[in-house]
């Protein structure tokens, strides 16, 4: 500690102070007495109880979201003294690196926010939803009382199907209506040091309508495990390709090829990592998985770890789902000591596996498997070059599998009944069942696992959904569809899809859900390759024009070109699909941007709204000069 | 025919040699073909973000400063579909940042400007961005104008792999990524940068520029005064020497 005293740092600096926000009673933090500024002292704690008393480079974020979490932002100090911790090892970071990190992060804040800070979701599903009304109620209620609380945006919070939903100090509360409005409106007039979030407001629910193989599975703990352990390790992988097992994650890349591919490397360590991050728009079923039925999910990781060799494992789980913390930690806990985890794993030596939850910090990227891994380094999260692909060389270096979490369900269902079984229900190729996400314009939206044969016209009879006019599969970067392709299977072959669907009746305008779609592309962008940094930019301001009805053929020209450019040259798939819900509306429908194009020769202009960013630089430009 | 031992790509219709492990970027330099790029230099690793090297391997469009070469893969890097996408690529940069070309100091030695040129570019296109982007004239040696930086790591590889400073890196995301000096006080004079740093001299536009010594080449001595940038794309314009005699002393 005596190298960090060494430079002055004010911890009682009035502009930089911290103050405690409310303890909430489901999350784990210790409670601290409220208002009181953060300290060294409580860094010190902080590294001393979650990170063995010396705070790594690769623990750096997962630091931040611990600072966040408990003091509502992270403050000059805090930030410098990370910058000093770290430096003390061989792999320096400055200060201005770690605010760089918290730029990336949608969720860290550097500059002071109020105790109290609620993000509104903003899926196209929570504005069907009427979330637009609660937005204007709760900026009301910031102004109001702008120290106490703060209201701001964030993408698709995985309650699609109980919104219009919303976070509050990062805890969801799913299916806002007036009763929950007062609530918080209490809690800020009233700003106790305590809120019991789960006896305040409504939880999460599971709202599972239909189940099938893995969501009817009760996993007694272990004995996927034990089915494997009677054949040595690499015996595993052919049952995996008897099953023909492909990746639920949205990709379906075959998992028993990625899983040979990082038991061949030869490496000192390897690692398994299972993405939570669920980031899609319209996909929620993690959520449920994790929540319900969080035994296969890691009895299938640790089935990895043995087939492959890895002794060290991850959960990256998204900071939206970060309620289910406790519940996922003591899970793991309670597997260590039935020895399901840990070392010598049921007594068979060599057999180690330990398993760790790391945090995401909201962005949308990280669910790209390279950019997790960079992530889990506490890195911002840029897609990595490949080759090498994660399982030659992922987190550290060390080969590395990623899988979704549903994929691990699947591989404890073949361990339990055999590859053949799991691939005898199968349809055109695609094996076992899919478990999707449905919300949108339907009587019963929620989890429903299916077979592979099942339409998109058998699953909107299934969800009650009623005068049709289109369905997005698979999310923003899946695809948009038209009754003419209702009958087709969703399936590897067909409509993929990871699991989202949203569905769109005859009374939707479909250019909003696209601009709504191309907006979360946007903010989501990494930044890193200039056709999606660009891209997105430009997509977004095109269809801003033909929101207000200034747009022209040429901007549909524009829209085309662009399509084609960022399908092709992108780094990665979040670019590469970033402009598919134009791309589909504007084949499938053009009369939604043909009717947005202006219908004058001339274009109207408003010179003050057009000139008033320019205004605004320069008072902002004489305010500085003035100083 | 390519000799039995030494592998071979077909680029624009002729063989070319590779040794295991090199891009089809480096295989190209090695040979002597230009192929257009912005984050690309052959002294530091390679990044794949700018995107302007994109070539048809085989069919399908690849980055080629990032793409093993293959045995036998057929490589076409200036067919129009290309050209086409390139230059749609080219007019991206200009529109995302503030490229004002008339005043500034390294027009006729800035790559982006160059490719421009090259690329027949008469427009920009796209609706500008017009971002508020700071500039840091703190150094005394050095001024860091960030509205013409295109966030192309250079600079950043630079400092770390030649320099052994990481004196800079980028942060933030999406159109919010921006070029940082790593210290404290976020600003260069406090990041160990120095005027004879590598980094200082590899940015392949106007963003990083010494202070003190304004338009040393004269208009018509410039290195794209001289030869398209098709032609001496790569002689780097920072090894470049006009006539000297002719610039304005410092
Ligand atoms: C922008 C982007 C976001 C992604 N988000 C997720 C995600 O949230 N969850 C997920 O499982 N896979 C996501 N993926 C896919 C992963 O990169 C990877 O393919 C997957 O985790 C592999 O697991 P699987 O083979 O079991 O599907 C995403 C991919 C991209 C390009
Ligand atoms: S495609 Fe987009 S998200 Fe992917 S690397 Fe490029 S900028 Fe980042
Ligand atoms: S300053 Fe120049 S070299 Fe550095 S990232 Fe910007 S454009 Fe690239
Ligand atoms: S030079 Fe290849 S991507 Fe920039």
């Amino acid at each position: 500690m005596e190298k960090v005293n060494k430079r002055q740092i004010n911890w009682i600096d009035k502009n930089n102070k911290m103050t405690q926000i409310p303890t909430l009673l489901c999350m784990t933090s210790p409670s601290v007495p409220y208002e009181i500024g953060l300290t060294e002292k409580h860094l010190n704690e902080l590294e001393a109880d979650h990170f063995n008393g010396q705070l790594n480079r690769k623990d750096l974020l997962q630091f931040l979201i611990a600072i966040q979490q408990r003091f509502g932002w992270i403050c000059k100090d805090a930030i410098a003294w990370c910058s000093h911790r770290i430096s003390q090892l061989e792999t320096g970071i400055s200060e201005q690196e770690i605010r760089g990190i918290i730029d990336f992060y949608s969720f860290l804040e550097k500059e002071a926010c109020p105790p109290l800070h609620l993000h509104l979701s903003t899926n196209v599903t929570d504005y069907m939803l009427g979330q637009q009304d609660h937005q204007a109620y709760f900026e009301t209620l910031a102004k109001e009382y702008p120290k106490r609380f703060r209201v701001t945006n964030t993408s698709c919070t995985g309650l699609c199907d109980q919104g219009p939903a919303a976070l509050l100090n990062g805890l969801p509360i799913p299916a806002l209506n007036n009763s929950i409005r007062e609530a918080i409106r209490k809690l800020v007039e009233e700003q106790p040091a305590k809120i019991d979030v789960a006896a305040t407001f409504p939880t999460p629910q599971d709202n599972i309508q239909l189940k099938d193989q893995l969501l009817n599975r009760q996993l007694q703990s272990g004995n996927a495990i034990k089915r494997v352990m009677t054949n040595p390790a690499e015996g595993f992988l052919g049952e995996l390709n008897a099953a023909r097992l492909r990746g639920r994650g949205g990709a379906g890349f075959p998992t028993g090829f990625k899983w040979q591919t990082c038991a061949d490397a030869d490496a000192s360590q390897k690692v398994v990592v299972c993405n939570a991050d669920e980031g899609e728009p319209g996909t929620f079923k993690d959520r449920v998985l994790l929540h319900s039925h969080i035994q296969q999910v890691i009895e299938g990781m640790t089935i990895a770890a043995r087939t492959v060799g890895a002794s060290l494992g991850f959960i990256y789980l998204r900071f939206e789902y970060q309620y289910l913390l406790p519940m996922l930690t003591a899970a793991i806990e309670e597997r260590v000591t039935q020895n399901l985890l840990g070392d010598a794993i049921l007594g068979e030596e060599d057999f180690n596996f330990h398993l760790h939850i790391h945090l995401g910090a909201g962005a949308y990227i990280c669910g790209e498997e390279s950019a997790l891994l960079e992530s889990l380094e506490g890195k911002r999260g840029i897609p990595r070059i490949r080759p090498p692909f994660p399982a030659q060389a992922g987190y550290l270096g060390y080969p590395t599998i990623v899988n979704n979490v549903e994929t691990f369900c699947c591989v404890a269902e073949v361990a339990l009944t055999g590859g053949a079984n799991f691939a005898s229900r199968q349809c055109e190729g695609s094996t076992g069942t899919k478990i999707h996400s449905i919300s949108g314009d339907c009587e019963r939206p929620g989890i429903y696992e299916l077979p592979f044969d099942t339409t998109v016209e058998d699953i909107l009879k299934l969800v009650g959904a009623k005068n049709t006019q289109a369905v997005q599969v698979g999310g923003p970067s899946g695809k948009l569809l038209f009754p003419e392709l209702f009958h087709e299977p969703v399936n590897f072959s067909h409509v993929s899809s990871g699991g989202s669907f949203m569905v769109f009746d005859e009374s939707r305008d479909l250019f909003n859900v696209v601009k709504n779609f191309t907006d979360f592309f946007h903010h989501e962008s990494c930044g890193f390759c200039t056709p999606c940094r660009v891209g997105c930019g430009v997509l977004s301001e095109t269809l801003d024009k033909f929101a207000k009805h200034h747009a022209s053929d040429d901007d549909i020209q524009h829209l085309r070109e662009m399509m084609e450019l960022m399908d092709v040259a992108s780094h990665c798939g979040l670019g590469q699909t970033a402009a598919h819900p134009v791309r589909f509306l504007l084949e499938g429908k053009p009369d939604f941007f043909k009717n947005k194009e202006t219908t004058d020769s001339v274009v109207k202009i408003d010179i003050h709204e057009e000139t008033s960013a320019a205004r605004e630089l320069h008072l902002a430009n004489a305010g500085e000069s003035h100083e | 025919m390519s000799d039995q031992t030494i592998p071979c790509i077909e680029l624009n219709g002729k063989p070319i040699p590779f040794q295991a492990g090199e891009s089809i970027m480096q295989a190209a330099t090695q040979a002597g073909v230009y192929i257009p790029h912005l984050c690309h230099h052959p002294d530091v690793s390679p990044h794949g973000s700018c995107r302007v090297c994109i070539v048809k391997v085989n069919g399908r469009v690849k980055a080629s400063c990032i793409t093993p070469a293959e045995e036998g893969a057929v490589v076409e890097s200036e067919c129009d579909e290309i050209r086409q996408l390139r230059k749609r690529l080219i007019q991206m940069l200009f529109v995302e940042g503030n490229h004002f070309c008339p005043s500034c100091e390294m027009s006729g030695q800035c790559q982006l400007q160059a490719l421009a040129y090259d690329l027949n570019m008469l427009d920009t296109h796209f609706d500008h961005f017009y971002p508020n982007r700071a500039i840091d004239c703190t150094h005394p040696d050095i001024i860091l104008d960030r509205d013409r930086c295109i966030n192309c790591d250079l600079c950043v590889r630079a400092s770390a792999q030649i320099d052994n400073k990481q004196a800079l890196s980028l942060g933030g995301r999406g159109q919010q990524t921006h070029l940082q000096a790593n210290c404290e006080s976020g600003l260069l004079k406090d990041s160990g940068i120095e005027s004879q740093d590598k980094a200082m001299h590899i940015c392949p536009v106007g963003a990083l520029l010494p202070k003190n010594n304004h338009y040393p080449q004269i208009t018509g001595e410039r290195i794209y005064d001289k030869a398209p940038i098709s032609e001496v794309g790569n002689v780097r314009p920072e090894n470049h020497q006009g006539d000297q005699t002719k610039g304005p002393i410092s």
